[in-house]
């Protein structure tokens, strides 16, 4: 099934269920982006998610989940039509992401090879499409390293390792605008996504050992507020004009960049439509 | 061929109706090379994200002739539509801790492994290339241009290619283009060559030809057709390019291309970059 048309579009716009979210960040570093997992929270809930210690997938039930409130339609499929938001102090591009698993625990200290093992994919499984990054929640240390990772891609190939990338120092997890930071890991020539991650691999100590996990996601869509002010988009015009299908489980949370090194008040709500 | 017909028709086809199989693509490269930071660019002078570690893995120079496609590491593997369904990029967007111009081309053909040492000519295709470009085959907007697969020594000098123009002329040479010295000598940058005047594109490159030697360094030439320009007029701050309601109207991407960037920074600062792609079929 699909949307069958502008009129059915419209009809979403109009009648859909728009969820809201809301927070506050802490300082982050312009132009680096950030994961809003614990950080926006959706209605109903109190606090933020916890951080994660062992592997688990992600579902629409977890509490971070910015999509609880969405009906079962089955067969009818879902689509994330609209999007309001309001960014103070800086202008923000969101990216609109399915988290699939994640898990913390991580030392930015240990420069031997730390166990990560992710836990099985239940959506997006053949890994196409999936990508790997770092989150940080406590802020590791200043030394500026480098990390790897070795995997499993979505051709089931295990034992895949990353391109080294910059781990620890102003900007990738230590000091002002450590905390959320989330670092997308490259991936070994020809390689499309990401099934499983085994480990990770610092090259030389950060100096602090924080906290840091690894998270699957697949970015589903985009939107841009390119002025800080409430602002109401529509991913037909506003998004890439792309109109991500939602998963009925799926976990869909927030991925952020600002332009500049600001504490973010990011307000809004995502639009649901239904074909 | 079949153009979108309406806006009705793109929401349909982009919601997965009418075999509009749409496909979202993340770009994330952040701004090293083999693992360890990229060559820092010098403002205004393009540099090639080709073998930019990221997503999709990192593009080759490898040895010899390519003609890349989009199942080449490096490039995005966009699926080519089945039928007789048509490719189309209808947004795209990007954000840059550095100010600049993004450009998405098809890249044609590389061939790698060129000497910065030598003035003699060079073959690249030879005047009847064994492997030819396979799409915008008539050459019109096609450019050439020569990539640096490492830093470069030596006083710098000009550089010419032979080519066969848009309309099959061979033996077309370029006006002499600069290569080495300041600006001109850096790994992954990327310069694009003129064309000899009258002619609106490039079939093949026959040769190379340096004017004096350099001290050191090999380099690619490259055909390449653009599709998009992307400014980045703010560093951290989002660009969306929706074409369905601005210039260019909807490109059409053709089967198997080799979808890469090349970027023109506006300072000295190494890119990192995120962009998004969203494409149909009809």
């Amino acid at each position: 099934m699909a949307l069958t048309d502008l009129s059915a579009f419209r009809t979403s716009l109009q009648t859909g269920l728009a969820e809201a979210f809301g927070g506050t960040t802490s300082t982050v570093i312009g132009g680096r982006l950030y994961s809003l997992y614990r950080i926006v929270i959706p209605p109903g809930q109190t606090a933020a998610p916890a951080i994660p210690s062992t592997a688990v997938t992600l579902t629409n039930t977890d509490t971070g989940a910015l999509n609880q409130l969405i009906q079962d339609f089955t067969p009818s499929n879902v689509y994330a039509v609209g999007f309001r938001l309001y960014s103070s102090n800086s202008p923000m591009t969101y990216y609109v992401i399915d988290r699939l698993s994640h898990m913390g625990g991580l030392s930015g200290i240990v420069t031997t090879a730390q166990t990560v093992n992710t836990a099985a994919l239940t959506r997006h499984t053949s890994g196409l499409g999936v990508y790997a990054a770092i989150e940080v929640y406590t802020a590791i240390g200043t030394t500026v390293t480098t990390v790897t990772m070795t995997y499993t891609n979505s051709d089931g190939v295990g034992s895949r390792v990353s391109p080294a990338i910059t781990f620890g120092g102003s900007g990738f997890g230590a000091g002002s605008g450590a905390v959320s930071r989330f670092i997308v890991m490259p991936l070994q020539d020809g390689d499309k996504g990401v099934q499983s991650v085994q480990s990770v691999t610092l090259a030389a100590t950060t100096g602090t050992a924080g906290n840091f996990g690894i998270t699957l996601f697949k970015i589903l869509g985009i939107a841009v507020a390119p002025q800080e002010a409430d602002q109401p988009v529509n991913f037909l015009s506003g998004g890439v004009i792309n109109i991500p299908q939602i998963e009925r489980t799926a976990c869909i949370s927030l991925l952020a960049t600002a332009s500049t090194n600001v504490a973010i008040g990011a307000y809004g709500a995502i639009q649901w439509g239904v074909d | 061929m079949a153009a979108l017909t309406d806006l009705s028709d793109l929401i349909n086809r982009q919601t997965g109706g009418n075999n509009g199989t749409p496909e979202f693509f993340f770009i994330n490269k952040p701004g090293r090379v083999a693992g360890a930071a990229a060559a820092t660019p010098a403002a205004g002078r393009n540099i090639s994200l080709w073998t930019y570690d990221g997503t999709h893995g990192a593009g080759a120079y490898g040895t010899g002739e390519l003609v890349p496609t989009n199942s080449t590491n490096g490039a995005i593997p966009f699926t080519s539509p089945g039928g007789s369904r048509e490719k189309w990029l209808i947004g795209v967007n990007a954000m840059c801790n550095a100010a600049g111009v993004f450009v998405l081309y098809d890249r044609l053909y590389q061939r790698a492994g060129l000497s910065c040492t030598s003035a003699a000519d060079q073959t690249v295709m030879g005047t009847t290339p064994a492997n030819p470009i396979t799409r915008n085959t008539g050459g019109v907007g096609n450019f050439i241009a020569y990539e640096l697969e490492n830093g470069n020594t030596g006083t710098q000098t000009t550089i010419t290619a032979t080519y066969t123009d848009d309309a099959g002329n061979n033996g077309a040479v370029t006006p002499t283009t600069l290569i080495g010295g300041t600006g001109f000598n850096l790994a992954q940058r990327i310069q694009i060559m003129p064309l000899a005047a009258g002619d609106k594109g490039v079939r093949a490159i026959e040769k190379v030809k340096l004017t004096a030697a350099l001290g050191s360094g090999t380099f690619s030439v490259v055909i390449g057709r653009p599709l998009v320009y992307l400014p980045v007029s703010v560093a951290g701050v989002s660009v969306v390019r929706d074409f369905t309601t601005g210039f260019p109207s909807i490109p059409k991407i053709d089967n198997n291309a080799s979808l890469a960037w090349f970027f023109i920074p506006t300072a000295t600062t190494i890119p990192d970059f995120t962009a998004t792609l969203s494409m149909v079929e009809k």
